[in-house]
């Protein structure tokens, strides 16, 4: 009778011990599944994203943006210390080669099916509806809502020697505040003027002659132009320009918003289906 | 001998394995539910050396310069001390430019591999960052 009930006890205690490693196993297992899940997966898109975006930048020659929010003066400040140049290198080429790259070579080695869709170079600040566009003689920022910017400032450092003449549009002191800089190659400041100016009117543009012939030379202009208010346009004759130093401040509106490539990131595949933007910075 | 001590002694002796063995399972549960060394983990540490290789453009510019000392220099004393490293640089039709390992290491079987599509001198190329525990 006594040898039947320690048995029992027996039994029961072994079993519970056994259930209790089953559940040990089972837990070890389903968490470790949950850490690949949450984190391998995102990581790896937020990481691809990431690539393309610097490589991008790399194309451009454009230096990483920076923000400055001053919740005081409620302003956000968009700050891109290189902005490429003007001309610039034929682009179409090399952007798909770098899609078909993706599409075929490095999806292949991700095992995933990464595809760039509507693969531009062209920056956009999303809320503000800021959008930098990379054309091969020009670069063109179109401010679709030019009520939010309050000022912008550009320094041109070019390869002309001597600066023979210069121009600046007429101002407009109810507007917003642009400021154009010119250097020469030897980086002296031959050209500086701020104005204020109109979106919506076709201003004359700051211009920038270094020869009596009229080439080269350099035009800025803001206002009306490519039949859209708020674009700013920089234009080369016969010059090489570096833009730089680009500041555009912009009334503060709330939330979070980014800087991003207008291009669209498809990632597919491994139960995953993804098409995100690809940002440079959150502001 | 009694027909009671046999009893005992065997009853003793089942008491004691099931102790032994129910303890195990309460040291085994009381541990970390993931391990030490998690593939995740050093999936997600190749992830991040190879992004933090990208500083000061180095990853690009490691094609038109010499740049080892640089790369080593973060291979050997930016990097977890129990990772090893071999960071390798595709030509844009996938052979070997150049090859960078971590000091002291040797190749082991369980790696991870962390790669990058890379603009660089006008080109696409690859970059691959494989790791694994010393």
């Amino acid at each position: 009778m006594r040898r039947g009930i320690l048995l029992s006890i027996m039994t029961i205690f072994l079993l519970f011990a056994v259930f209790l490693l089953s559940l040990a196993v089972f837990q070890n297992q389903s968490s470790s599944e949950l850490r690949q899940a949450t984190l391998s997966l995102p990581t790896k898109i937020a990481s691809i994203e990431h690539f393309v975006g610097q490589d991008v930048l790399w194309m451009l020659n454009i230096s990483a943006p920076d923000s400055e929010k001053n919740l005081s003066a409620s302003t956000l400040t968009i700050k891109f210390a290189n902005l490429g140049s003007i001309p610039l290198q034929n682009l179409s080429n090399i952007t798909d080669q770098y899609a078909s790259f993706i599409k075929n070579n490095y999806s292949y080695f991700e095992r995933l099916n990464i595809s760039l869709i509507n693969f531009t170079t062209n920056i956009t600040l999303s809320g503000y509806n800021a959008t930098i566009s990379f054309g091969q003689n020009e670069t063109v920022i179109f401010f679709t809502q030019p009520e939010l910017l309050r000022s912008l400032s550009i320094m041109l450092l070019t390869n002309g020697t001597k600066m023979w003449n210069n121009t600046a549009p007429s101002p407009d002191p109810s507007y917003q505040n642009i400021n154009v800089s010119v250097l020469n190659s030897s980086g002296s400041l031959v050209f500086n003027s701020m104005r204020s100016l109109s979106p919506n009117e076709t201003n004359s543009a700051f211009s920038v002659f270094f020869n009596q012939s009229g080439l080269p030379h350099l035009h800025v202009e803001y206002g009306f132009a490519l039949g859209q208010s708020g674009t700013l346009k920089i234009t080369t004759y016969g010059l090489r320009i570096s833009p730089q130093d680009l500041k555009m401040t912009f009334s503060l509106i709330p939330g979070e918003n980014q800087i991003k490539l207008d291009t669209v990131l498809s990632i597919s595949g491994a139960s995953i289906s993804r098409n995100d933007t690809v940002t440079l910075r959150r502001v | 001998m009694k027909k009671g001590f046999i009893f005992t002694i065997d009853i003793l002796l089942s008491l004691l394995v099931a102790l032994g063995f129910f303890s195990g399972i309460i040291i085994f549960m009381s541990e970390p539910s993931t391990p030490q060394f998690s593939t995740t983990d050093l999936h997600q540490n190749t992830l991040s050396a190879l992004i933090s290789l990208e500083a000061n453009d180095t990853l690009r510019d490691a094609f038109s310069q010499n740049l080892t000392p640089r790369i080593m220099e973060f291979l050997n004393n930016a990097t977890a001390s129990n990772l090893c490293f071999n960071l390798t640089f595709l030509n844009d039709t996938f052979k070997i430019e150049q090859n960078h390992v971590k000091a002291n290491c040797s190749r082991q079987n369980q790696i991870a591999i962390a790669r990058r599509p890379l603009y660089a001198g006008e080109r696409i190329r690859m970059v691959t960052l494989e790791a694994w525990y010393k």
